[in-house]
C-alpha cells in the first residue's frame, strides 16, 4: 500500500520538477552561435508590429517607431553579432515599477532607459554601471554633452548613462484658429501671452471669436500639471524642492500662485479638466482647441497629422523669467554579476549616441550634442526654428532620490484642486508634508 | 472500538499539498509579518529593525494609507450590493428550463482575461469613442468622461466590474433556487400568496446559505480590486480610484519600501479576516434564532 | 408558463444589452485601423477585413501569451486537482494523527487575500532565481486551499461501505483512491477545474510581478502592457483584434463546456 502512494508522491514530484525545469528551459534560450542578445528596457511604446523589418529611419511616423527602427537598425548592421531585443511593456506608466521588479528578481536587463530626474534612485544603490572607462574606446566625447545633459547623466563624479535628449514642454499652436480670434501679429505669426492677465485676456478672445477651446492638456493621465507647475514657479524664480534636494519647498506663494492659474483656467472653462492624454490629442488635431500643452516628442507626428497649419512654439514666459520644464532621457548599463556583456551594451549605447541626431529629428526633442546643435541638418527640419529658444530655457526637474514618489504626490494633490475642488492651500500643505516624509 | 491509524498512509496522501501549502501560503503570511518590522528596501540589502514602527506611520502619519483604504472599502460598499443584487435578479429571471441560453450570455464576460475587459470598457467609456457616450449623445444627453472624472471614476470601474463578473453571482444563486423545495410555492399559491409575498417568505430565506456565501466571495474579491482600476486608471484621476492593493503595490515596486507594503498587506489580511468572521456570525446567528 | 414568458420578455433584451460590448469588439477589429480611428462607433464593420486578425497571429507575441495562458492555467489546473483531491482524501477517508490539526490549519488559508501576499512570494521566487518560469506563475496557486475544501466536504458524503467492499477484495488505498472515490468525486473536481482554470487565466498582479520578460508574459499582462499606450489611438483595430484573439478561444470552450462548467461553479458554492 505504501509503496503506491510513494509512487504517487513521486510522480507527483517528477511532474512539479519537470515544470521548473521545461520552465527554466524556456528562459534561457542561449544561441550557440556566437551572437549575443543584449534585454532592452524601455517606454516609448509598443510598435514592433508597424516596424518590422524596417531599418530606414525616416520611415518612422512617432517616437516609438524612431527607436524600435533604430534597434532594427543596429540588429540588422552591426558586425559584433549582437541582437538587441526588447523587453515586455513600453508603457510610461509603469515602466519603473517593472523594472524595479526586474532588478529585484536579479535579473535586469542589459541595457535600460531612464529619465535623468530617476537615476539617483539606481545609482545611489550601486545599481548602474559607471560608464567612464568606456567612453573613449567606444568615441563617445563627453564634453560634446551640453551642460545639462552633462548634468543629467553624471553621479557622484562618474558617469552612468549615455545621454539621448532633453524634452520640454512646448506650445502646439492651431495656427488657422489663431488668425480667426486675431490674435496674430502684423505678419500673421500667432502671439502667445506675455502674462497671466494676458492669458486669460487671449483665452477669452478665442472663446468668443471661434467658440474653441483656448488650450487643451491631459489633465489627469500623464503628469502634465506637475510639469505646468514647475514651469510657472521657476518663472517666478522659485523652486518646488530646495536645492539641496532635502526637503520640499511646495507651500509658498509661488506655488499658490502656479496652483491658481491653473485651476482659474479649468474653472473659467478655457481648458478641460476631462481630457486625458488622448482626449488631449484629438481635440488639438480636430481643431477643437487652439494650444495643445505638450511634449517635445509629439512635434513631427502632429506636423504631419495636422490637416491645419501648425507650429510648434516656446512655452510662452508669463511671470518674470523665461523657464519651462525639462527632463532627460539616456541609456544606461544596468550592473551584471558577471561583466561580460557591458562592451557588447556600450556598442549599442555608442551606436545610439552617433544617432541623437536622427533622434531628435525624427521626434522634435533637444538634441545633448553641442556638435549635432551645432550642426545645420537639424536646423532644416520643420519646426525647428519655431522653438530654438526651448534649449535655453529649459530646466531639468530636481535629481532627487525618490523621484517618482515625489512627482506622483505632486501630480495627486495638485489635480486634486481642479478635479475635486480641494482647496488649494490644503493641496499645498498636505503635498509639502508629503513630499517631506519621502525624502526623510 | 479501537481506531487504527494510517498515518503513513494519510501523510503520503498530504505530503505534495501540504508541502506547497506550507511553503506558498503559510510562509509568507509569517515572512509579511516579520518583513513588517523592517525598513526592508526593495533593491538592496539595507534591511533596518523598526519595531512597530511602519504601523505607527501607517495608522496615525500616512493620510494616503487612509484614503486607499477608503477608495477600496468604497468600491466594496459600491460593488458588492450592486453585483449581488443584479446577479440575485438575473437569476429569479433565468431560473427554469427556458432560461439555459440566456444564463450563458450572462457568464460568458466572467470567462474573460480582465485584460480584456479592461481594454472593452476603457473604451466603451470613453466619451468621444465610446458607445455609452454615443447612446447619451442619441437621447441628447452630454456624454460622460466616466473615466477622467473623479466623481464618476469610481461607478466606471464598477460599472465593468459588474458587466465582468455578475454572471458567476448567478450561477451560484441559480443553484441556490434549485435547491429550494418547490412544494412549498404550491403550498402557497394555494394559501393565496402573491409572487412578493412568496419571495419574502420563501425564496429569501430559502437562499440563505446562497447568500452567505456570495456575500463571503465577492467582498473577499472586491476588496482586492486591483487589475481593473491598475490597468483603466491606474488610480486617477487625482488618486480618485487608487485602491490599497496599488498603494500595497506602488510602495513596494515604485518606492522600494517591502518592509512597509508588507505592513499594509498584513493590515488589509486582519480586515479581510475580521469581515468574513462578522458575516459568518451574523448568518449562524440567523439560523439560531 | 405565462410567468416565464413574461420574465423571458424582459430577459432577452437585458441579454442583448449585455452582448453588445463583445460585439462592438469583433466589429472594431474587422475594420481596418485608418476608419477605426476616424470613427469607433459603429455595430456593423465597414469595409470588414481580417487584416487585423491575420496581422496579430502572424506578428507579435499575442499567441505566444495565450500559449503561456494555456500552459499556465492547465498545468494549475491539474496540479491542483490531483494534489488536493489527494489532501482530501486522506482527510476524509484515512483515520490519522493531526488530523484536528492539519485540516483547520488548511482551512484557515482559504482566508489569506492572495493579492496582499505577493510581496514575500516575490522574495521567495527572486532568492531562487525563479521568475520568468511556469513554475512561478504556477505553483502559489496550487496553494490555495480551496479544492481541499470542497472535495473533502463531496468526499464525506460518499458511503463507506463502497470503499470498504474493495478493501476486503485487498484493494489498496491508492487503488480505493483512483478506482472509486476520485470517480465518485468527479461533480466537485470538475467544479473545482474550472473555478481554478478561470481564476489563473485571470491572475494578473502575480504574473505582473512575476514574469517581466515579454516571452513569458499571460495574456492578461501582455494584453494589459498594450493599453494605456500614446499610440493606443492610432491602432485601436488592432487592439481590439488582440482583445478578439484572446477572448475568443475561451469563448468557445465555454460554450462547448458551458453546461459542465455552470453545473461545476454551482457545486463549488457549496450547494448541494
Amino acid at each position: 500500500m505504501l509503496v503506491h502512494t510513494r509512487q504517487i508522491t513521486l510522480a507527483v514530484a517528477i511532474l512539479l520538477v519537470a515544470t521548473m525545469a521545461w520552465a527554466g528551459g524556456a528562459q534561457e534560450e542561449a544561441a550557440g552561435d556566437g551572437t549575443t542578445t543584449l534585454t532592452l528596457a524601455r517606454f516609448f511604446g509598443d510598435c514592433g508590429d508597424t516596424t518590422e523589418g524596417v531599418t530606414d529611419v525616416s520611415q518612422a511616423t512617432s517616437e516609438c517607431e524612431v527607436i524600435q527602427i533604430l534597434t532594427n537598425k543596429y540588429n540588422a548592421e552591426n558586425d559584433k553579432g549582437i541582437v538587441v531585443e526588447r523587453l515586455g511593456g513600453g508603457e510610461w506608466g509603469s515602466y519603473y515599477d517593472a523594472l524595479n521588479t526586474t532588478f529585484a528578481a536579479g535579473d535586469p536587463p542589459d541595457i535600460a532607459v531612464m529619465h535623468g530626474s530617476n537615476l539617483p534612485d539606481y545609482t545611489s544603490r550601486g545599481l548602474i554601471q559607471p560608464i567612464d572607462a568606456y567612453l573613449s574606446d567606444f568615441g563617445i566625447d563627453p564634453s560634446d554633452w551640453t551642460d545639462p545633459a552633462q548634468g543629467a547623466v553624471s553621479a557622484d563624479g562618474s558617469y552612468y548613462g549615455v545621454a539621448f535628449d532633453l524634452h520640454a514642454l512646448l506650445t502646439h499652436v492651431n495656427v488657422d484658429l489663431f488668425r480667426e480670434a486675431g490674435l496674430v501679429d502684423g505678419e500673421g505669426n500667432p502671439v502667445l501671452p506675455t502674462s497671466r492677465e494676458e492669458f486669460f485676456d487671449h483665452a477669452e478672445t478665442m472663446m468668443e471669436e471661434t467658440g474653441k477651446l483656448y488650450l487643451a492638456t491631459d489633465a489627469s493621465q500623464f503628469p502634465f500639471g506637475v510639469r505646468l507647475m514647475f514651469s510657472l514657479v521657476w518663472q517666478q524664480g522659485s523652486d518646488l524642492v530646495s536645492a539641496d534636494g532635502s526637503r520640499a519647498t511646495v507651500d509658498t506663494a509661488e506655488a499658490r500662485e502656479a496652483v491658481d492659474f491653473m485651476v482659474t483656467m479649468f474653472d473659467q472653462g478655457y481648458a478641460n479638466p476631462e481630457f486625458d492624454y488622448t482626449s488631449s490629442e484629438r481635440a488639438f488635431l480636430s481643431g477643437e482647441a487652439a494650444i495643445l500643452m505638450n511634449g517635445t516628442w509629439a512635434v513631427d507626428q502632429y506636423n504631419r497629422e495636422a490637416d491645419f497649419e501648425y507650429r510648434a512654439m516656446d512655452f510662452p514666459t508669463l511671470y518674470d523669467r523665461p523657464a519651462v520644464w525639462a527632463n532627460s532621457h539616456m541609456w544606461v548599463l544596468p550592473a551584471q554579476r558577471d561583466d561580460a556583456k557591458y562592451e557588447a551594451g556600450m556598442d549599442f549605447l555608442a551606436f545610439l549616441h552617433k544617432r541623437t541626431g536622427d533622434w531628435a529629428a525624427g521626434t522634435g526633442h533637444l538634441a545633448p550634442r553641442r556638435s549635432v546643435l551645432a550642426g545645420d541638418t537639424l536646423q532644416q527640419v520643420a519646426q525647428r526654428t519655431n522653438y530654438a529658444e526651448t534649449a535655453n530655457i529649459a530646466q531639468l526637474v530636481p535629481t532627487i532620490r525618490n523621484w517618482q514618489a515625489v512627482e506622483d504626490i505632486l501630480k495627486e494633490e495638485i489635480e486634486s484642486t481642479w478635479l475635486t475642488g480641494k482647496s488649494i492651500d490644503n493641496a499645498l500643505a498636505d503635498a509639502d508634508r508629503r513630499i517631506n516624509n519621502t525624502l526623510e | 472500538m479501537v481506531k487504527r491509524f494510517e498515518n503513513a498512509a494519510a501523510y503520503s496522501f498530504l505530503g505534495p499539498f501540504l508541502l506547497i501549502y506550507v511553503l506558498f501560503t503559510v510562509y509568507p503570511v509569517f515572512q509579511a509579518l516579520w518583513m513588517s518590522a523592517f525598513d526592508w528596501d526593495l533593491l538592496s540589502v539595507s534591511r533596518e529593525f523598526l519595531g512597530f514602527q511602519n504601523y505607527r506611520e501607517m495608522l496615525f502619519g500616512d493620510p494616503s494609507f487612509w484614503r486607499t483604504l477608503g477608495n477600496t472599502v468604497v468600491f466594496v460598499l459600491l460593488s458588492s450590493p450592486l453585483i449581488i443584487g443584479v446577479g440575485l435578479l438575473l437569476a429569479l429571471g433565468l431560473s427554469g428550463p427556458r432560461g439555459g441560453w440566456l444564463r450563458t450570455v450572462f457568464f460568458s464576460p466572467y470567462v474573460l482575461s480582465v485584460a480584456v475587459t479592461t481594454l472593452l470598457w476603457g473604451f466603451m467609456l470613453n466619451p468621444q469613442q465610446g458607445l455609452i457616450g454615443a447612446a447619451l449623445k442619441a437621447v441628447g444627453l452630454p456624454p460622460l468622461a466616466w473615466l477622467t472624472n473623479p466623481d464618476l471614476a469610481m461607478h466606471g470601474i464598477v460599472i465593468t466590474t459588474l458587466w465582468w463578473t455578475v454572471g458567476f453571482n448567478m450561477v451560484l444563486f441559480i443553484a441556490g433556487l434549485q435547491d429550494i423545495d418547490g412544494f412549498l410555492y404550491e403550498a402557497a399559491t394555494i394559501d393565496g400568496a402573491g409572487p412578493v409575498r412568496k419571495f419574502f417568505s420563501i425564496t429569501l430565506p430559502g437562499l440563505k446559505h446562497t447568500l452567505t456565501t456570495v456575500a463571503i466571495l465577492q467582498i473577499i474579491a472586491s476588496f482586492q480590486i486591483f487589475g481593473q482600476v491598475h490597468i483603466m486608471t491606474r488610480g486617477g484621476p487625482g488618486g480618485a480610484t487608487r485602491v490599497l492593493i496599488q498603494y500595497i503595490y506602488e510602495t513596494g515596486f515604485r518606492d522600494f519600501r517591502l518592509g512597509y507594503a508588507s505592513a499594509m498587506s498584513v493590515v488589509l489580511f486582519i480586515v479581510m479576516f475580521g469581515v468574513s468572521m462578522v458575516q459568518l456570525r451574523i448568518s449562524r446567528r440567523g439560523e439560531v434564532e | 408558463m405565462k410567468r416565464m414568458h413574461t420574465r423571458l420578455f424582459i430577459m432577452v433584451p437585458v441579454a442583448a444589452l449585455w452582448l453588445i460590448p463583445l460585439l462592438w469588439m469583433l466589429v472594431l477589429a474587422l475594420t481596418p485601423n485608418n476608419l477605426v480611428q476616424q470613427n469607433t462607433i459603429r455595430l456593423v464593420p465597414a469595409q470588414p477585413t481580417i487584416e487585423n486578425l491575420i496581422s496579430v497571429l502572424r506578428r507579435g507575441l499575442t499567441v505566444r501569451w495565450f500559449m503561456n495562458s494555456m500552459i499556465v492555467a492547465a498545468s494549475t489546473t491539474v496540479l491542483v486537482a490531483l494534489s488536493q483531491a489527494m489532501a482530501a482524501y486522506a482527510i476524509a477517508r484515512i483515520p490519522f494523527r493531526g488530523r484536528m490539526i492539519v485540516y483547520p490549519m488548511i482551512l484557515a488559508g482559504l482566508m489569506v487575500p492572495r493579492e496582499a501576499m505577493f510581496v514575500p512570494l516575490f522574495l521567495m521566487f527572486a532568492e531562487w532565481s525563479a521568475h520568468n518560469t511556469y513554475a512561478a506563475l504556477v505553483l502559489p496557486r496550487v496553494a490555495i486551499p480551496l479544492g481541499v475544501f470542497l472535495v473533502t466536504q463531496f468526499m464525506l458524503a460518499i458511503p463507506r461501505e463502497v470503499e470498504e467492499a474493495t478493501q476486503i477484495d485487498g484493494a489498496t488505498r491508492w487503488t480505493a483512491f483512483w478506482k472509486i472515490v476520485l470517480p465518485m468525486s468527479l461533480p466537485a473536481l470538475t467544479a473545482l477545474s474550472v473555478f481554478t482554470f478561470i481564476q489563473t487565466w485571470n491572475d494578473y498582479l502575480w504574473p505582473l510581478v512575476s514574469a517581466t520578460r515579454k516571452e513569458m508574459f499571460t495574456i492578461t499582462t501582455g494584453l494589459a502592457s498594450l493599453q494605456g499606450n500614446f499610440a493606443q489611438s492610432t491602432e485601436l483595430g488592432s487592439l481590439m483584434a488582440r482583445g478578439v484573439v484572446a477572448a475568443v478561444p475561451l469563448l468557445v470552450l465555454f460554450f462547448i463546456f458551458q453546461k459542465n462548467l455552470i453545473r461545476g461553479i454551482s457545486m463549488s458554492s457549496g450547494g448541494k
